[in-house]
């Protein structure tokens, strides 16, 4: 397994290494909970490389896109981002996809638990890989503070998945306003020569606003509450898009790979559906739920910190009582609600931006 | 206190008759099974502008006699956190 880029950078600030799809990822720093609490209430870093990364030529690339993807990639506009899905032939999930139309092509960066999204899209002509570039993530309510001190003002000006091009010291910085945990949020393609300089430069300004860097682990946990789809968790263990909750990011007037089983499905009716719990209890990945004495479903993911000051998850629930607000429980007899999402009103929609 | 079964039939509800009104009224290319509860209403999800949020406004109102107080964005974070939003105004009156 190839070692992170910023593999040295990450080890000296205490960092704890795993793998997703035979990518090394950064698991946490020691401390989830504080990174979750750095997410949600100043800002954090997270290093994301793990996810696929590459750039198609404008025309080209979105017939290519448009094919593939359950959205529809024609609708695609300069500057914006589109936030879809790739299935296999079964209909099942393979990878979540973020295409952003960018002035130099089609950035697209691929979230995948299955084999290469890359290698579908490399006889594209002019196929840019950037496997050697650096994906990081900047989180958290005051995250814009971080952007606009290194990027200047006019980096305000990029609104919810939209996509520019910035520069540092010299090079070329994708930048997409992408935040995957309900705060605000910056994704930033950096290329590996500048990937460290401009790490510490995002540090420096993390640490003086009291944020931390943070591990895939509190991502996880961001997602879970922030109500964004997690490709690697739940995506893995459900795999359905339409039990998951995805059919916003399908055109069911088109064709695309694996739409025939998932069209089909459509027809057919949910018969299960997902949905967030909690628990005073810790819950455990894959525990069946019972309303009294009938099984009605089981547990799918559940979060490495507590949410709101609760044990949190998903759970794949018959539809027949898959609704917020109602109490089940485990084998254990443990009490288990299932509530709403996102779980609470972030921080980002409570704080001026007083620029 | 409810039971799930009490709790089941008031949402499937007011989950039905807020999915129905809002493919009407803002041309969504949806069928009321195709909306998860919890797909987000602005941004991602659903992605609806700010007239579309003065239609989802008008209606909550029309269909369940609830207003959503001018500039409270919040109820309107997911599907579900709508209808949360609806029964918990229900239950005050």
């Amino acid at each position: 397994m190839k070692e992170m880029i910023l593999a040295n950078f990450w080890r000296s600030l205490g960092a704890r290494f795993g793998e997703e799809n035979g990518a090394s990822l950064v698991l946490d720093f020691g401390d989830v909970d504080a990174e979750l609490y750095a997410i949600r209430n100043s800002v954090s870093l997270a290093d994301f490389s793990f996810a696929e990364k590459f750039v198609l030529p404008e025309t080209e690339g979105i017939d290519a896109l448009d094919e593939k993807l359950s959205a529809n990639a024609m609708k695609l506009r300069y500057g914006r981002v589109l936030d879809s899905f790739l299935a296999d032939v079964d209909g099942k999930i393979r990878a979540e996809v973020f295409a952003a139309y960018m002035e130099d092509g089609i950035l697209v960066i691929a979230e995948s638990i299955k084999g290469s999204v890359a290698d579908d899209f490399r006889s594209c002509v002019n196929f840019e890989d950037l496997s050697d570039s650096v994906l990081l993530s900047l989180d958290g309510p005051e995250s814009w503070r971080v952007a606009k001190a290194v990027f200047g003002s006019d980096i305000l000006n990029l609104t919810f998945l939209s996509a520019e091009n910035y520069s540092f010291e010299g090079e070329r910085v994708r930048v997409l306003r992408n935040g995957r945990t309900g705060e605000f949020g910056y994704w930033f393609v950096v290329p590996a020569s500048k990937a460290e300089s401009f790490a510490e430069r995002l540090m420096q300004e993390v640490r003086a606003l009291g944020g931390c860097a943070c591990g895939f682990n509190a991502q996880v946990a961001a997602r879970i509450g922030g109500n964004f789809f997690n490709v690697y968790r739940e995506g893995a263990a459900v795999a359905t898009p339409l039990a998951l909750g995805l059919q916003w990011q399908i055109d069911f007037e088109k064709e695309f790979c694996g739409s025939q089983k998932i069209f089909e499905s459509r027809e057919a009716g949910l018969a299960q559906k997902v949905l967030a719990i909690v628990s005073d209890s810790p819950l455990e990945s894959g525990a069946d739920l019972f309303d009294e004495s009938e099984c009605v479903g089981k547990i799918v993911s559940v979060s490495p910190a507590k949410i709101c000051g609760k044990f949190a998850g998903l759970a794949l629930i018959n539809v027949t009582k898959a609704f917020s607000g109602l109490d089940f429980s485990d084998k254990a007899n443990a009490q288990i609600q299932t509530v709403s999402r996102p779980m609470f009103i972030a921080e980002s929609l409570k704080r001026p931006m007083d620029i | 206190m409810s039971t799930n079964s009490e709790k089941i039939l008031r949402r499937a509800e007011i989950c039905q008759k807020l999915k129905t009104s809002l493919i009407t009224a803002l041309d969504l290319p949806y069928t009321p099974d195709d909306i998860h509860e919890d797909v987000s209403i602005v941004g991602s999800g659903l992605g609806v502008d700010s007239l579309d949020m003065l239609e989802i406004v008008m209606c909550v109102e029309s269909e369940f006699g609830v207003k959503i107080p001018e500039g409270d964005n919040a109820p309107l974070r997911s599907f579900n956190t709508l209808v949360d939003f609806i029964i918990a105004q229900q239950d005050l009156k």
